[in-house]
């Protein structure tokens, strides 16, 4: 098999027909293109995620540094 | 649900490992992993290490304190850069029924939002809090700037703590409950106070046991019990105030080290002791006009 592949490799391209795109293009079905996502929703993604990650950080850092936050005695 | 193969971002990995211990761990599947990590951050370190500091020797604490703020970092650290490297082998990861982004967020609302501010407060309300002096009305003793560890463990039932006459207390200042003083206890409940001039007596005993006249006034030693502080009488006018009262039942009589600079049970009468709320114990830090006063970190407050 491996020869007939090799043999096929060495002869000449298939030449396409004129009428190729007229004749097997236009029996296709077309498929419908995906909507894509807008940018502006993308980017609003990534900001809730951002803000939600900077609230996350925040907190962790309040839990970590809670005993060295101090409070005020007056007087 | 069928799973899908969905590679591992290490990226995501690491930003979820960084908002909270265990996290990225949870997103790369490995749950058990992921709950030994959030258990040794939030109860070893904070937690555990205040009540360790609190049983330890008082000089100790502040390193004890210090100790579990590096075992937090050290904790938190890892698990980043653990979370990042297991997801940059999990490649061809098949995606667990339960890791949706409904179930991250819920993870991270219940840990992140009430489980550590509520243990942290429990830690601040119950055992350890840090407290700022931003008066001198406790010189020689505490100093202005100083920043105090204390032991909330103290005037309650079945603390490890009593009040007792000589302690450095936190309280609620009677006039004004939205607002800490600190003071000394020199009367307890039943106790009779005698104050005249610089002379102070508890129960008909004299505390000044030894005087020394400074460029800053008069330094007194006082002692009660085998307990002994030193205290500052400033002005040059000795007062002619004379007080005679029993401390009533359920208050206490407190006094400022800096007898004369300082609001006191001699202004404004006994303090409740329901509303002491922690004993002083260590200075972790302490700043002047001349800048940080290294000599005083880890001073034992007595």
């Amino acid at each position: 098999m491996d020869k007939e592949i090799d043999l096929l490799m060495k002869s000449d391209l298939l030449k396409v027909p004129d009428d190729f795109t007229s004749n097997v293009m236009a029996n296709l079905e077309p498929l419908p293109v995906p909507e894509s996502i807008s940018q502006r929703w993308k980017t609003l993604k990534w900001v809730a995620y951002a803000g939600g990650g900077c609230w996350g950080l925040s907190q962790l850092l309040t839990y970590m540094f809670g005993i060295w936050a101090v409070t005020s005695a007056s007087y | 649900m069928q799973s899908v193969n969905s590679p591992r971002k290490p990226i995501i990995a690491l930003l979820m490992a960084l908002i909270l211990p265990g996290f990225g761990q949870l997103y790369n599947g490995e749950v058990n992993k992921a709950i030994w990590w959030f258990l040794s951050f939030a109860f070893l370190s904070i937690p555990g290490m205040a009540l360790i500091a609190l049983y330890l020797p008082t000089g100790w604490m502040l390193f004890a304190l210090i100790a579990g703020l590096i075992l937090t970092l050290s904790i938190w650290i890892y698990g980043i850069v653990d979370a990042w490297r297991t997801a940059t082998k999990l490649q061809g990861y098949r995606l667990q029924y339960w890791q949706v982004s409904g179930s991250y967020a819920l993870v991270l609302i219940f840990f992140n939002f009430l489980f550590m501010p509520l243990m942290i407060d429990y830690v601040r309300q119950n055992q350890v809090e840090s407290f700022s002096i931003p008066s001198q009305s406790m010189v020689p003793g505490v100093l202005q700037g100083d920043v105090i560890f204390t032991d909330k463990r103290y005037n309650c039932p079945g603390c490890k703590n009593n009040v007792n006459r000589g302690d450095i207390a936190i309280f609620v200042y009677p006039n004004d409950r939205s607002t800490y003083y600190i003071k000394r206890i020199i009367g307890l409940p039943g106790d009779n106070v005698q104050v005249k001039g610089r002379s102070i007596m508890v129960n008909g005993d004299l505390l000044t046991k030894s005087e020394n006249s400074t460029p800053q006034g008069l330094q007194v030693v006082e002692s009660e019990g085998d307990r002994q502080w030193s205290v500052q009488w400033s002005s040059k006018e000795i007062s002619t105030q004379e007080e005679n009262i029993t401390v009533p039942p359920g208050e206490v009589f407190v006094l400022g080290d800096n007898r004369d600079a300082t609001k006191d049970s001699r202004v404004f009468g006994t303090v409740p002791l329901q509303d002491v709320v922690g004993l002083a114990r260590q200075v972790w830090f302490s700043m002047g006009d001349e800048g940080v006063r290294w000599g005083r970190l880890g001073t034992v407050l007595e």
